[in-house]
């Protein structure tokens, strides 16, 4: 009986510790590339978070901590659209959202983005993919039509290592471009 | 030595077991985070909103009876939406939705819409969304210009039904081709 136990011992520990490998290979599709996981209370979301804020105070000192020097940026109008139907990138990358960013602040008081749980979350992707996405609302009043815009605003930053290399936004431009309308009439 | 072997191994099969164990409670913060979860493209959600997007190209309403509720709730995400700091839903539920999707066909020929970049999230929470990142296409009817819009649409799911559509993108050419065909 004795000399049993070893090998049933041993038998047991192989079920025992395979369990969980096996529901994880049930789980995973190899056909599909584009599956990972996310999370909202993470590092990057945290980093994410900061650069907005620091857009809401005009404080670009924060977006070259997080963006590439070599950023691309996609801003996803319309008008931005190549023959190849493929987004066209904004030329000079960060020096022109940094540059876009601070005019908004010429235009706007109290530019604020809400910055609620959940709205800024990253996904992981198995192939080692990481974004991270936005979803929330931008607002601010009008320094020259004096009325209060509140915009719909989706975002995505895509990572390499510890540096935002691409963002992604989109959103409805009409209230901006009549504020813009509105500065040059006066 | 044959004695200490036995508590060698239940010792060592503690340690083997417990690894996994150990992943579980780092991951615990995942835990703690209800906007947290898993996300794939290959899933039955993700498939039925490729093929309620192909169906809409061919402008056929009989996928959105399908999978969504009457009740349903579209939100286009625009500046000219947005009441007490909200999105207000646009009115009529599935019904004005279809007939809505169909009036897209009154003004545009050649409708396409990119189904390679759909994802659906399930979150830790139970929530389960599916979002698609694509460019719209089409040909203005009235303006005659081949116009192309990037477009996000977000779903929000209960059960095996779509109750929320959110919808971002810059609507200024539909604007410009309903324009246009007040003017004919």
């Amino acid at each position: 009986m004795k000399k049993l136990i070893l090998p049933m011992f041993l038998l047991a520990t192989m079920f025992a510790c395979k369990s969980p490998e096996s529901k994880t290979e049930t789980a995973a599709n190899p056909e599909d590339t584009e599956t990972g996981s996310f999370v909202s209370m993470d590092e990057k979301s945290a980093i994410f978070k900061r650069v907005m804020e620091a857009a809401m105070k005009n404080d670009t000192a924060v977006y070259r901590e997080a963006f590439a020097d070599s950023l691309i940026v996609l801003d996803g109008f319309a008008e931005n659209v190549d023959s190849l139907n493929k987004l066209k990138a904004t030329p000079e990358g960060i020096n022109a959202l940094i540059k876009g960013d601070s005019y908004l602040h010429s235009l706007y008081d109290d530019i604020a983005m809400t910055t609620e749980k959940g709205q800024i979350k990253t996904f992981t992707f198995t192939d080692g993919r990481v974004v991270s996405g936005y979803w929330g609302i931008w607002s601010a009043k009008g320094k020259f039509s004096k009325k209060v815009s509140r915009v719909p605003l989706h975002m995505i930053g895509w990572w390499k290592g510890n540096k935002v290399v691409q963002i992604y936004r989109l959103f409805d431009p009409a209230s901006l471009k009549e504020e813009i309308a509105a500065s040059q009439k006066k | 030595m044959k004695k200490l072997l036995l508590p060698m191994m239940f010792v060592a099969t503690m340690f083997a077991c417990t690894s996994p164990e150990t992943k579980k409670a780092d991951a615990s913060s995942e835990s703690t985070d209800p906007k947290s979860g898993t996300f794939t493209s290959q899933d039955d959600k993700s498939q039925k909103v490729k093929a309620a997007l192909e169906a809409y190209m061919n402008n056929d309403s009989t996928k959105i009876y399908e999978y969504y509720v009457d009740t349903v709730k579209i939100y286009d995400q625009m500046a000219a939406n947005q009441e007490g700091g909200k999105t207000k839903p646009n009115p009529g539920g599935r019904a004005g939705f279809a007939a809505n999707e169909r009036m897209n066909h009154d003004f545009f020929t050649d409708i396409k819409v990119e189904t390679d970049n759909i994802m659906t999230l399930k979150f830790a929470n139970g929530e389960e969304h599916t979002g698609v990142w694509c460019m719209w296409t089409g040909k203005g009817k009235f303006t005659n210009k081949e116009i192309s819009a990037p477009l996000h649409l977000a779903f929000i799911w209960k059960g095996d039904k779509i109750v929320r559509e959110f919808r971002y993108f810059d609507p200024a050419v539909l604007y410009a081709e309903v324009a246009a065909s007040q003017k004919k």
